[in-house]
């Protein structure tokens, strides 16, 4: 059952192909994760994030200039490359300007039939932020109406923050068995479930979580215990990073990254108003970099997971020019120093060989095995 | 080609005037704490104008200051300010203004005098590092930050206001007004408010009529010559003085345009140069110069072309449409309002390539351009996003294009050969005929200006 999750990941592009035969619906492309899925399930339409090959590509540098983070180049590489062609449609929310220049070059030179910008306050802290992304929301929806042909009623909306808040649910208590010592779920297998929630139907998804809780409290070939890591940073889609650096002896028990926790931590609570309650979903996640401006929540946040997860050490990856994280890095690292946090750093470009990676992991839990002396 | 006239060339008798204004405030916010008057500092775009209302204070702007590490500072603080940055962890990539103002901070120095501490940090949040930048320096200094936010909507691509976002910057002003008044413990003056935004809308429609009058051939302002007011224009603005300072600028503009003055004897071809120049390599103006090359004008000239004008209601834009004299804010709520939608004019600028791409095409087309020059520039995502795209768009036009890869305030990424490499081929498509392009720049290289 655990392996159906990293397989979809592998084959995403076929599952999606696959669910528009079977289904006859439309999927829409996002790049970031805070596009309201809620909104587009509501609608009936399969939401898929747009995410990279981790493969070289040379046809981004036309579009995109070369300080821009190699993530945002490779999505837009296997947009001009046609992996996409099946998307009839794709949406962004504000987030960082390297994954906004991929969408407005995608909207250029890639032929689709909608495409939306849904903007997104920064400094959510703010009283009226909330206000802002409802008016955004509200277009949103009123865009999809549009090119539906189609109304999007409440029940709909209540059902499409009933198909994420289920699948969040239940990801939360996957997350959970990585909690005991040796962790039920490793944590390539815990990410491969994370991104496959984002390629894949989440009711469908969602059977398979749940057939997977079932199982992994029998399960004989769990992972041993290990050096328990932390892993924070930029956005990582590489499951063979994982692998490596589980190979090495630790356990990857929790990370903070749009990639992982951040994805799924919170729930739309309802509320009358519907679009409000996914306003507030989205306010109230865990903060990305650039969402932390004023006071910096994402610390204790952070600090939170470390403990309550029982890492040894944090792993601080960040993606070559990430400017969101090359910002926050070295105050959060000295954060977590200072709060006894053992931590280590480490520039990554998701297309490029991971050799070096092997290296500075097996210097880092023998820095956390010294330590422990 | 154009044909070889010679122009009457004067200075420019306000440029000076500007060169004061701009020297002068950086003593102020040196004697700020001394004199007892209140130190605020942030980026370009904080509206530090509503903090009038609490009556005398001094803003330390970051980006102002970080020019002047690469020009005043240039020979003992410059490249050490950007090595303490990277000593703090900071990533040699990140915004280099970010990288130049807070590395003189961590190193406590500035090209004036020990890095002042401020009351208090106030931030606008647009690019990927404004916001960020300042909170590093709220951090550092320990002191209260308080940070506006831009959301960013979905809109058309035109400069259609969107009702939302004028209203999520209409609360925040607010919120920071009360806050203000809060933390100072002052009362907050509604008039004073008014006149500095008043005074701001005043230097807008100036602004307006200079740059409408550098459509006029030959120029009679370039590029470079505009640099100072750009910098009054966006940080002092509010001031009386650089309302005078501005009225002596159209004026004198005016006086140049009757008797063909122009600071080229020879303009032959008018190009535009995108992005904020490598300000530590400003002779590369020069060079162009030498070849008869006017640089009439820029994006930061287009970007605050859209603070002062008026766009059209289906969201077009015209260079030659300036702001109404009559429109000046009179009321708290008017000024908040029209403040809210020049915030709104100039982040769609930056944030949207479309909008870009809208006012390059115009701006090269009410100039009379013969050609266009972007810096794609290393060390800043706002003015590099979408430039690729604008770029190939206006080439389809038919338009010359030149860009260069460099890095406005990190020298470390300057290279003459690199840019001379373009060079070339851009002047020979500008019209400048190839056994007249020079090789080198005349002996202007290491020299500051
Ligand atoms: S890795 Fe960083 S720069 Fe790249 S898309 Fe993600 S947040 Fe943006
Ligand atoms: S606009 Fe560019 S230079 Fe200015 S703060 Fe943003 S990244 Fe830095």
């Amino acid at each position: 059952m655990l392996e159906k999750f990293e397989q979809t990941y592998n084959q995403h592009h076929e599952y999606a192909r696959e669910w528009k035969a079977r289904t006859g619906g439309k999927v829409l492309g996002f790049f970031c994760t805070y596009v309201p899925e809620e909104i587009i399930y509501a609608a009936g339409v399969l939401p898929v994030r747009i995410i990279g090959s981790l493969e070289p590509q040379d046809v981004s540098e036309a579009h995109i200039a070369g300080m821009y983070c190699p993530f945002c180049r490779d999505c837009l590489a296997q947009g001009l490359k046609g992996k996409y062609d099946y998307l009839d449609g794709i949406v962004m929310s504000k987030s960082c300007m390297h994954m906004m220049q991929a969408y407005r070059s995608w909207t250029i030179h890639i032929p689709i039939t909608f495409h939306h910008f849904v903007g997104m306050p920064a400094l959510v802290g703010k009283a009226s932020a909330g206000d802002f992304l409802l008016a955004e929301l509200t277009a949103f929806k009123q865009a999809l109406e549009k090119w539906l042909g189609k109304t999007i009623t409440n029940a709909d909306l209540d059902k499409g923050i009933e198909i994420m808040n289920t699948n969040r649910h239940l990801l939360r208590q996957i997350y959970d068995l990585r909690k005991p010592a040796p962790p039920k779920v490793t944590g390539t297998e815990a990410t491969a479930m994370v991104i496959s929630s984002m390629l894949t139907d989440k009711r469908e998804h969602s059977q398979w979580l749940s057939e997977a809780l079932k199982q992994i409290p029998q399960r004989q070939d769990g992972p041993k215990a290990g050096t328990r890591l932390m892993v924070l940073g930029s956005e990582n889609h590489d499951l063979e990073l994982f692998k490596l650096i589980e190979e090495l002896g630790a356990n990857v028990v929790i990370e903070d990254y749009c990639m992982g926790s951040r994805y799924f931590w919170n729930e739309a609570v309802p509320e009358n108003d519907r679009l409000k309650a996914i306003a507030q979903r989205y306010i109230n996640r865990p903060r990305c970099p650039l969402k932390d401006v004023d006071e910096r929540k994402r610390y204790p946040h952070v600090l939170n997971l470390v403990k309550e997860w029982n890492a040894q050490g944090v792993l601080l990856i960040q993606q070559k020019f990430c400017d969101p994280h090359e910002f926050d890095i070295p105050a959060i690292n000295k954060f977590l120093k200072e709060n006894g946090v053992v931590t280590y750093f480490m520039e990554l470009d998701v297309t490029m060989h991971k050799g070096s990676v092997r290296t500075r992991t097996e210097a880092f839990l023998e820095m956390l095995e010294l330590e422990a002396v | 080609m154009a044909t070889q006239t010679t122009y009457k060339v004067e200075p420019l008798e306000t440029y000076r005037w500007a060169k004061e204004v701009r020297l002068k405030h950086f003593k102020e916010v040196m004697d700020a704490q001394a004199e007892g008057h209140m130190l605020v500092t942030g980026n370009m775009n904080a509206p530090k104008d509503l903090i009038a209302g609490i009556g005398h204070y001094v803003f330390m702007g970051g980006e102002p200051w970080a020019v002047a590490m690469a020009r005043e500072g240039a020979k003992d603080l410059f490249l050490p300010a950007l090595e303490a940055m990277e000593k703090q962890g900071f990533a040699r990539d990140m915004c280099a203004f970010c990288r130049t103002f807070s590395g003189s901070m961590f190193l406590g120095q500035t090209p004036f005098g020990p890095f002042p501490k401020p009351s208090f940090v106030l931030g606008m949040n647009q690019c990927d590092s404004k916001g960020k930048w300042f909170q590093i320096v709220a951090d550092h200094m320990q002191v209260p930050y308080y940070c506006i936010d831009f959301g960013l909507p979905n809109t058309d691509g035109t400069l259609k206001p969107n009702e939302a976002s004028i209203k999520f910057l209409l609360t925040q002003y607010h919120e920071f007004i009360d806050w203000l008044k809060k933390f100072t413990g002052k009362p907050y003056d509604e008039s004073r408010m008014v006149h500095a935004l008043a005074n701001m809308y005043k230097v807008r429609c100036l602004w307006g009529e200079v740059l409408q009058m550098q459509a006029t051939s030959p120029s009679p302002l370039e590029y470079k010559l505009l640099l100072p007011f750009f910098l009054c224009l966006e940080y002092f603005s509010y001031k009386d003085e650089v309302v005078k300072l501005m009225t002596a600028l159209r004026d004198e503009t005016k006086y140049r345009v009757a008797n063909y003055i122009t600071p080229l004897p020879n303009e032959k071809y008018r190009v535009l140069h995108d992005g904020l120049p490598p300000w530590y390599a400003l002779y590369l103006f020069h060079f162009l110069r030498d070849h008869g090359v006017s640089v009439v004008g820029g994006s930061n000239h287009t970007m605050f072309v859209a603070c002062a004008q008026k766009p059209r209601p289906d969201g077009s834009f015209n260079l030659m449409d300036p702001m109404d004299w009559d429109g000046i804010p009179k009321t708290f709520d008017e000024a908040l309002k029209w403040r809210a939608n020049v915030e709104y004019i100039s982040n769609m600028f930056g944030l949207d390539t479309r909008v870009r791409l809208l006012f390059a095409r115009e701006a090269y087309r009410a100039w009379k351009g013969n050609g266009m020059i972007w810096i794609n520039d290393r060390g800043c995502e706002l003015f590099s996003m979408g430039i690729l795209e604008v770029k190939a768009a206006l080439q389809k036009d038919g338009v010359p294009c030149m860009m260069y890869e460099s890095n406005r305030c990190d020298v470390r990424e300057w290279s003459w050969s690199q840019v001379a490499d373009h060079m070339d081929a851009f002047l020979e498509a500008v019209g400048v005929p190839k056994s007249e392009i020079k090789k080198d720049l005349g002996g202007k290289l290491g020299e500051k200006e």
